[in-house]
């Protein structure tokens, strides 16, 4: 009964006033008193009552007076009550100080503290106070405490006094257990001495400040909870006593170190980034950079945090950053591509990925993620300049350049077009097979179809479909990986030409052979045989240097048909 | 094998030359001649019929009407096991290559001059 207290102060007075025999002296006090006052006599009828008693059983002093004390107990009660005033009268010990529950007039119950004092002859006085208020205060307490999904407790003289019943499980403890713990033993051990400090001044009646902290404790089974604890300080049974209440916030504690884990993880995953993370304020100075960002500039982080983020932007760019800084504050996100220029005077090329940052509602800077694409831009450009660069070959080569995927052309080049007669023309839905002559596409077929990856294929010459003509042509080429998948990229040329200057040249070299050689040969077979005829010296050293002029001129011939050069 | 020998040459003065040389070496042959292909082939069928089946037959390359690619087939297809030798100014072209596709055994360069045929003459007829 936490704020019950009886002000019984006058009992020591009227204990003096009844001693002293001057009752009827004093009797106008009686009357006056804030304690209800009767005296009952020996066989229990009531000889004199105050008005305060008259109060709390709603008689009046006539309805009163000359009445047996029962008849303003409940009937609850009336059998433990004259059992203790028989007692009393025979000497024997009874409580002297206990409640009742006292029947009104009116049929109301009313709680009623009520103190016994034995007079002379048999003769009794009661005090009584009415406690209604306090007993309903009281169960109203308990009953929102025992309800209370946070823990109440209050502690006197070192321990728990009460503990509401969400306390209770929460601690596992039972109240006669506690009761036998100093309440500080309850606590981490860091703790204990400052709760211990703190609450034996609150059990002196001082404020103690602070009200609240968080403080962890320790359940019967020993596990740590953490708990937001709050202190007052009241009267307790008469004793100045401290009450707490206090919200387990263990999960949250729980949470939190969780979140600080989260924190460490985001952090390090930023520092550990290999993008570059940039973070600058409202004026665009820089407050953090990671490592890789730094580096990447190369610098060291402290030498760059305090700095304009335009103090390392490529001058030409400057107006770019300018407008998406403008576009930050207007708390848009943006992507864009800017360059910053390295400690070692690189230019370097980012990829800037940037969101506004905002605090209470208002713009405190932005967080970037600057991914370096210097080398990437690089190798475009290279791709650009290889790009064109085939293209060029392609497109001013010689030779027809086709790329051959599933049946299908699927990249021809203008001269290819040309030696087919289809100038302009589109060649995706030709099946290239049918470009070759007939005779001649099972034989060049079976060398495509044999083509192993990235061996170079040569077909011999062979016959095409120009448009109306057949012309003759070679095919060099390779299997390839085009788009993800095997093409054949092959290179025509057209020896029609060639193949025709050689005809000449052959059918030039048979001539030479058959209006030569047949000369020369019926010319030195007469010659020798004019040799052996009976001929003067002189005759025959003229057919041998007849013979020897014409075996110039056989040598001659021979070197012009077997080398095509013309000498001896 | 027989001392026939078959010359299909369009040149008379060849015909003649080869004949001379044939002569001068001693070679005991019995020479038949031809100014054409087809004559070649006819008189090639003729001598067999008459017995006289040509051990050897020298060809000339280029002729009028059918050459001696044409020649050389056609005779084969006379007679399977004749022994044809091409005598030709064309020994460095596709036409010798022809020519032994098409049945001949030898190919003698015009170069060579007769004194060359006539050697060819007496190994082949083992004289």
């Amino acid at each position: 009964m936490p704020f019950h207290f009886i002000p019984f102060i006058f009992i020591p007075v009227l204990l003096i006033f009844v001693v002293d025999r001057r009752w009827e002296l004093y009797k106008q006090f009686f009357e006056e008193s804030p304690v209800g006052i009767t005296v009952t006599e020996e066989n229990g009828i009531i000889s004199f009552a105050n008005k305060m008693f008259s109060n709390i059983c709603g008689y009046s002093m006539s309805e009163i007076i000359g009445e047996h004390f029962t008849k303003f107990v409940a009937p609850e009660d009336r059998e433990m009550m004259e059992n203790f005033h028989e007692r009393r009268m025979r000497g024997e010990d009874v409580p002297e100080e206990y409640e009742y529950r006292c029947l009104r007039k009116d049929g109301e119950i009313r709680h009623v503290k009520i103190k016994i004092i034995k007079l002379p002859e048999k003769r009794t006085l009661s005090c009584k106070i009415d406690i209604t208020m306090e007993k309903e205060m009281q169960e109203l307490f308990e009953r929102i405490a025992e309800t209370a999904l946070v823990a109440i407790f209050i502690y006197q003289g070192g321990h728990i006094v009460y503990m509401n019943k969400f306390a209770r499980e929460i601690t596992g403890y039972t109240m006669e257990e506690l009761r036998k713990i100093p309440y500080w033993e309850l606590v981490a051990e860091e703790y204990r001495e400052a709760v211990k400090k703190r609450g034996q001044r609150r059990e002196r009646g001082n404020d103690v400040k602070p009200m609240m902290y968080e403080i962890p404790f320790y359940t019967k089974d020993g596990k740590k909870r953490w708990a937001l604890f709050s202190f007052n300080t009241i009267i307790y049974k008469g004793k100045p006593a401290g009450i707490g209440t206090a919200v387990d916030i263990t999960e949250i504690k729980e949470m939190e170190r969780e979140m600080e884990k989260s924190e460490e993880k985001y952090r390090m995953l930023v520092e550990l980034s290999q993008e570059g993370i940039c973070m600058d304020d409202e004026e665009g100075k820089i407050v953090f950079m990671n490592d890789a960002f730094a580096s990447c500039l190369g610098y060291k982080k402290e030498e760059i945090v305090g700095k304009r983020v335009e103090d390392f932007v490529y001058p030409e760019d400057l107006k770019k950053l300018e407008r998406e800084e403008e576009r930050r504050r207007k708390g848009k996100k943006g992507k864009y591509e800017i360059r910053f220029i390295a400690r070692n005077g690189e230019v370097k090329t980012f990829i800037v990925s940037s969101t506004p940052l905002y605090k209470d509602g208002k713009f405190i800077g932005s967080l970037s993620v600057n991914l370096d694409i210097t080398e990437r831009k690089k190798a475009e450009e290279r791709i650009i300049e290889s790009e064109s660069l085939y293209r060029a070959i392609t497109e001013y080569s010689p030779n027809g350049i086709f790329i051959v995927q599933n049946g299908r052309f699927v990249f021809v080049n203008s001269k290819f077009l040309n030696l087919l007669g289809r100038n302009g023309e589109s060649v995706s839905t030709i099946d290239y097979k049918s470009l070759i002559h007939p005779d001649d596409r099972e034989k060049i077929l079976n060398i495509f179809r044999e083509a192993k990856k990235m061996e170079e294929v040569a077909t011999p010459e062979f016959r095409f479909v120009a448009g109306e003509k057949t012309r003759w042509g070679i095919i060099n080429g390779a299997i390839i990986d085009y788009k993800g998948e095997d093409a054949f990229l092959g290179v025509l040329t057209d020896i029609t030409e060639i193949k025709e200057i050689h005809e000449k040249e052959k059918k030039f070299i048979e001539r030479v052979s058959h209006y030569f050689f047949n000369p020369i040969c019926i010319a030195k077979g007469y010659i020798h045989l004019a040799k052996e005829k009976m001929l003067s010296e002189e005759d025959v050293i003229m057919l041998e240097k007849a013979n020897l002029a014409i075996e110039r001129v056989e040598n001659v011939v021979k070197n012009i048909v077997r080398e095509g050069e013309i000498h001896e | 094998m027989s001392d026939v020998l078959l010359i299909v040459e369009d040149e008379k003065d060849m015909q003649e030359l080869m004949r001379k040389y044939i002569e001068k070496a001693g070679l005991d042959l019995e020479i038949y001649s031809a100014y054409s292909g087809e004559e070649g082939v006819n008189k090639y069928r003729e001598l067999m019929e008459k017995g006289k089946k040509p051990g050897l037959v020298i060809m000339d390359l280029k002729m009028p009407g059918i050459d001696g690619v044409e020649t050389t087939k056609r005779i084969m297809k006379v007679d399977k096991n004749a022994t044809i030798y091409g005598f030709t100014a064309f020994f460095d072209t596709d036409w010798s290559e022809r020519l032994l596709k098409a049945g001949a055994k030898k190919i003698i360069p015009r170069y060579l001059g007769f004194q060359g045929l006539v050697k060819e003459l007496k190994a082949f007829f083992g004289k």
